[in-house]
This record gives structure tokens, C-alpha cells and sequence, in this order.
């Protein structure tokens, strides 16, 4: 409502929404979005983060010499769950279940093997990059289903933010390419409608299907009333478990699977799912003998049947295929649910998709910080009008710098502790994010006490010279160093290392973009504003590259 | 590769849709086009971009396909964005030279 009672048009109202919709909770959606495009690396990161598996190499008989070390490691064990060798992954990740362990995930005992021996690697404990990605949806050190809430009701903010945006700014489908550097508030509302639109697609079907992930945690109740009580009743019926298939009975039983059945399950898992081969292997092993071994496709082709990949089951002793029962295919509404997700989620995608999925991400969280300077860049001449800074503007830029700066200066700090702390310190992937906190509360406190551009320089700088020096630290710390895992393929540490540093390059553009403007602060009072000016006080509150171009 | 030919076809089909609207003529063409033309680029662009959808699908599923070519899409109209803002100019070309490129490679494929 507007103070002076006169009616509000909608376009007014939703204008209004979308400011204030976006302030409230956009600091933690641009943590949302940042740490959830990462996330669409987690397994390159957590691979980054463990440099003792970065001499992992790969050869033809990889499978046959994990077979080998998991029956001297496990040799009781009832079942070998077994994750090969990837171009995400270069290390085998086993885990096994002794008889009489607790049912679930708490029964598993892991280990990480080198794919070119079979030797037991003992990779440094760390979150890797599963901490960034549970960040994204549940935070840290809260109850989950509080964290999850609180991320539901930013997801439904920005879905408002999206919907009031689109109406508000409706000259966006008009001028649909424009971005008019060098003008100030003009340029950031450019660059936020553009990554808006551009992205809308992708915003949306990433928010939406966010919400749908949350969904079973914060509304459980239809599946309670269904199932009376028994949620896992519910996900284990959705998922529909095939059958287990009998395996035929051998004269003598076999410890391991031999080389032979091996080779004709890789030989028949590569004809049957050409694109995708062979993912994961889980060995049955019912009284210590291999009986079955069931082969799961890497990536799946589709994103509708997800949650049922593709599986084969084969006799373990000799590698004869066995009739399994196919799963049934999803229902409609279940098909819908799994396209959201799994897009969501990043599932299906080979290196061209997750790559497109990672730019839309990046491109998703530039709208969201540069909505948030927005908002500083917006009350500019009302603040120059007034001669001093509200309290409130104030907070707002303070928070601003260590929310959208902040950040990357704690992912750095996150990354370099990891190559830092002791590889054997007690509780060293506690301390890993502990420092990636401490840094994100420092860059808080630090922007309290210096001058709003100042302190925007200071941090992007920093967190540059940290992120572009991380290919260097990787090397000197027993990773492998950039040419030479270019060279190996090992592209998962070179992709992690190369956009390292192209992400530190593009802050350090920024930071000197900001640091070469020598205009007034923003913070004191201004002469008349000049268009120079302006473009001076945008690329004061600024973060990001689209106000900062020369 | 298909992703490459796609991003080339809706590069091309985005600088069309840009020579349907006014501003874009006039920083492409430096004069406003008049109606006819307008939407002759118009439609011509959502038939580029759905035309960029095949080569999505020649290498996906339908179901990834689509996610793939929404990505493609958001990429080529980034790219057409900041041609726009920065080499006004390059973009005609740019547009001829990714159209003919992509169409040499998907009919090579």
C-alpha cells in the first residue's frame, strides 16, 4: 500500500514484492545458487581435495585387481559395492557390509583403491566438495529440518522474485538483448534483467525443481497419511527394487569373480549401453561366495526413468548374463517429478551438460548479486539527497560485500586449508570449514569497518589471488600439476585448476576495474551526478563484471 | 559436437530475433526496419531456435535433449548480448559465419 492511500497499479505492487522479497532473503540465495553450481562439480572437487588420488590411474585391469583387494580386505563381507573409475573420479570407492552389520548406510565400511594397483589409498579426510553441495540445501551446524525449511522459504522467495520480476520489468522481452555498459544503476538493471531472461529457463526449472526436492522434507504429510508413518515404505516403493535374481548353483562356490567373467560383463555392459557404459558394480556375496554381480550404467540417457537406471545382473562365477524382471516404468506423475529432479541434480549430465548447467548456475547467481547491489546502486541519489548514509543502507552494503565477496574469499579459504592442515590432523575436515566460516565472519567484520569500496576491493582481491593461485598450491602439495594432468586426461583435477583460475582472473578484473575508477566514494556526499559519476557509484557498490567494463 | 552446431544455429537465430526489435535494428543496422521485415526476422528466429533443437536431439533423449538446448540457448543469447554491447557491428557477420559453420558440420556429421 502506498502512504498516500492513492491505488496501487500492479506493476507498482510487484515492483514492490520484488525489491523487497529479494533483499530479505538474497544473501542466502546467492549462497544457494553459488554452492549449488558447484555442486554440479562435487565429485571433481572432492577428487581435488584428495590429492593421494590423483596418481589413480586407470588401466584394463582395474576391475579385476579391486576384485582382488576386496577379497583380501573384506573377505567375509556379504556384499562388495564397488564405483568405478570415471573421467569425474579417477580412484575406485568401494564398500562392503560384514555380516551381521547394522542395516543402512551405517553398516558400510569404504575404502579408496588406487585403479591402477589395487592398493588401499588412505586419501586425507575431508568434506570435499559434499560440503558445499549439503550447504546449498541444508546450511551447517543446524537441525536439518530447520536448515531445509529456511532454504524452502528462500526457493519460495525466489520463485516470487522470478514471477514479480518478469512483471515488473516486462520492457525486458522487448529490448531483450540490451546491455548498456558505463551507466550506472542503468548498466546493473541491464545485467540483472539480461542474466534474468536469458537464464529464466533455467532459474526456473532449477527453483522449481528445488522446491520439489525440499518437497517431501518440509510436507510429509500426504505420505504419513498413506503410509501411516512409514515414509521409507513410500520412497522404497517408489524406488520398486527389482527382484533379486537367483543366481545358478556351482559345484565349487567362488571367493571373487575371475578375470573371465569380468571381462565378458565389460564386454557385454559396453555393447548394451554404448554411450554410457559401466558405472557401479555391487558383488551379492551371500555366506562369503560371490553369487550374482549386478552392473549399473554410468549416466543414464534419460532423465524420465532416473531413480530406476539401467541394470544388468550377471552369474558371478562365470559371467553369463541372468533374466532380471525390468522395472516397471514410472508412472506419468512420477516421470514429471524425475525430469525436474534429475535435471536438478545434475544426474543424467555427460561433460557438455554439466558444463552448460554450470554457466546457467554462474549466470543464476550474477542476477542474484546484481540484485543485491542493485538495491545500493538504486538509492544512491536518495542517500546523496539525505547528505549521509541511512543505518540501514549501511547494513546493507556491508553485508553485500561479505555475502556476494565474502563468499569466494571462504571457498578459497576452504580449498587452502585443505592443502594446508596436516594431512593426519585429528578432525581435519572440521577445521576445513571452520576456516571456510572464520573467513566468511572476517569479511564480514572487515567490511563493517572500512569504507564500502574499499572494502569490496579488498576482498575481491584477496579471494582472486587465493582462487588463481590454487593450480600452484595443488602442485606443491602432491597434486597433480597442471600440464601434466592435461596430458594424462585427468580432467577432473585440470578442469578444477583451470576454472580456479579463470574464476580468480575474472574477480581480479573486477576488483582492478573498481580500484582504477578514481571516483568519490560512494559513501560521501557527490556533486552533481554526471553519467561518470554514476558509473562510478555503481562500480563503487559493484561485485561483478557487468557495471565494470571500461 | 552437436552441442557446438546447436549453439551456432541459435546464435544466429538469436541475432534474427534481435533484427525484430527496434533497438537491435538500430545497433545492428544503424536504421529501424519496417514492419514486414520485422516480422519476417521474427519468425524466422523462433524457427532458428527450433531448428537448434535438433541437433540436441540427434545426441540426447528427448527429456535431456530439452535441458541441453535450454542451456544452449541461454549461452547464445549471453553471447549475443554482450556482441551487442561491445561490437554492435561483428554481430551480422558473427551470425553468417556460425550459421554456415554449424551447417557445414551437421551436414558432415
Amino acid at each position: 500500500m502506498r502512504p498516500d492511500a492513492k491505488p496501487e497499479g500492479l506493476r507498482q505492487a510487484m515492483s514492490w514484492l520484488h525489491t523487497w522479497s529479494g533483499l530479505v532473503l538474497g544473501w542466502l540465495l546467492f549462497a544457494i545458487f553459488l554452492l549449488g553450481t558447484l555442486s554440479f562439480a562435487r565429485t571433481e572437487i572432492t577428487a581435488w581435495m584428495q590429492p593421494e588420488v590423483h596418481g589413480s590411474q586407470a588401466g584394463a585391469d582395474t576391475l579385476g585387481l579391486t576384485m582382488d583387494t576386496l577379497a583380501r580386505i573384506a573377505p567375509a563381507a556379504t556384499v562388495w559395492s564397488i564405483s568405478l573409475p570415471g573421467p569425474r573420479d579417477p580412484a575406485v570407492r568401494v564398500s562392503w557390509r560384514e555380516p551381521g552389520a547394522a542395516a543402512g548406510r551405517a553398516g558400510l565400511k569404504r575404502a579408496v583403491l588406487d585403479a591402477g594397483t589395487g592398493e588401499v589409498l588412505e586419501p586425507r579426510a575431508t568434506r570435499g566438495g559434499d560440503f558445499l553441495y549439503r550447504f546449498h540445501f541444508e546450511l551447517y551446524g543446524m537441525p536439518q529440518i530447520w536448515a531445509r525449511w529456511i532454504v524452502g522459504a528462500a526457493t519460495v522467495f525466489m520463485l516470487v522474485a522470478i514471477v514479480s520480476g518478469v512483471i515488473t520489468h516486462k520492457k525486458i522481452f522487448t529490448d531483450f538483448f540490451t546491455f548498456r555498459p558505463r551507466k550506472g544503476q542503468r548498466s546493473w538493471l541491464d545485467g540483472h534483467n539480461a542474466t534474468a531472461v536469458l537464464a529464466l529457463p533455467f532459474n526456473f526449472m532449477i527453483t522449481f525443481s528445488g522446491l520439489l526436492l525440499l518437497m517431501y522434507q518440509l510436507m510429509p504429510w500426504p505420505i504419513d497419511a498413506a503410509y501411516q508413518g512409514d515414509s521409507r515404505a513410500y520412497f522404497a516403493e517408489r524406488r520398486a527394487p527389482a527382484a533379486p535374481v537367483q543366481a545358478p548353483e556351482h559345484d565349487a562356490p567362488v571367493p571373487a569373480p575371475p578375470r573371465a567373467a569380468l571381462q565378458s560383463i565389460l564386454e557385454e555392459t559396453a555393447a548394451a549401453w554404448p554411450e554410457s557404459s559401466i558405472g557401479s558394480l555391487t558383488v551379492n556375496r551371500p555366506g562369503g561366495h560371490a553369487a550374482t554381480i549386478e552392473a549399473r550404467e554410468g549416466q543414464g540417457a534419460s532423465l524420465v526413468d532416473r531413480g530406476v537406471p539401467r541394470r544388468a545382473v550377471f552369474d558371478a562365477a562365470t559371467g553369463a548374463r541372468l533374466d532380471a524382471a525390468a522395472a516397471a516404468p514410472p508412472t506419468a506423475a512420477a516421470a514429471v517429478y524425475n525430469v525436474f529432479t534429475s535435471a536438478h541434480l545434475g544426474r543424467f549430465a555427460g561433460p557438455a551438460l554439466r558444463w552448460l548447467l554450470f554457466l546457467s548456475g554462474m549466470v543464476g547467481s550474477f542476477m542474484v548479486a546484481s540484485g543485491m547491489v542493485l538495491w545500493v546502486v538504486k538509492r544512491l541519489p536518495e542517500r546523496r539527497k539525505l547528505g549521509r548514509t541511512p543505518k540501514g543502507h549501511r547494513l546493507v552494503e556491508a553485508t553485500n560485500v561479505a555475502a556476494l565477496a565474502g563468499l569466494f574469499l571462504a571457498i578459497a579459504v576452504y580449498f587452502w586449508m585443505n592443502r594446508l592442515l596436516p594431512a593426519s590432523l585429528a578432525g581435519r575436515s572440521d577445521w576445513e570449514i571452520r576456516g571456510f566460516f572464520a573467513a566468511w565472519a572476517l569479511s564480514l567484520a572487515y567490511a563493517c569497518v572500512r569504507a564500502h569500496r574499499r572494502a569490496w576491493i579488498d576482498t575481491l582481491a584477496l579471494s582472486a589471488g587465493l582462487l588463481m593461485l590454487l593450480p600452484a598450491l595443488n602442485a606443491a602439495t602432491g597434486g597433480a600439476a597442471l600440464p601434466g594432468s592435461i596430458a594424462r586426461g585427468l580432467w577432473s583435477v585440470a578442469a578444477f585448476d583451470l576454472s580456479a583460475f579463470a574464476m580468480g582472473a575474472l574477480l581480479a578484473f573486477m576488483a582492478f576495474k573498481l580500484s582504477r575508477s578514481g571516483l568519490p566514494s560512494a559513501n560521501r556526499p557527490q556533486r552533481k551526478p554526471s553519467g561518470e559519476a554514476q558509473a562510478g557509484n555503481a562500480l563503487a557498490a559493484g561485485s561483478t563484471k557487468a557495471g565494470a567494463q571500461p | 559436437m552437436m552441442a557446438w552446431i546447436s549453439l551456432g544455429w541459435a546464435f544466429a537465430a538469436s541475432a534474427m530475433l534481435g533484427l525484430s526489435m527496434p533497438r537491435h535494428q538500430e545497433q545492428m543496422l544503424a536504421r529501424e526496419l519496417g514492419a514486414p521485415w520485422t516480422l519476417a526476422w521474427r519468425a524466422a528466429g523462433y524457427l532458428g531456435w527450433g531448428l537448434a533443437l535438433i541437433p540436441c536431439l540427434q545426441a540426447w533423449s528427448v527429456s535431456v535433449a530439452i535441458a541441453a538446448w535450454l542451456g544452449v540457448l541461454t549461452a547464445a543469447a549471453m553471447a549475443l548480448g554482450a556482441l551487442l554491447a561491445y561490437a554492435p557491428r561483428a554481430v551480422l557477420a558473427g551470425a553468417g559465419v556460425a550459421a554456415l559453420a554449424s551447417s557445414l558440420a551437421w551436414a558432415g556429421a
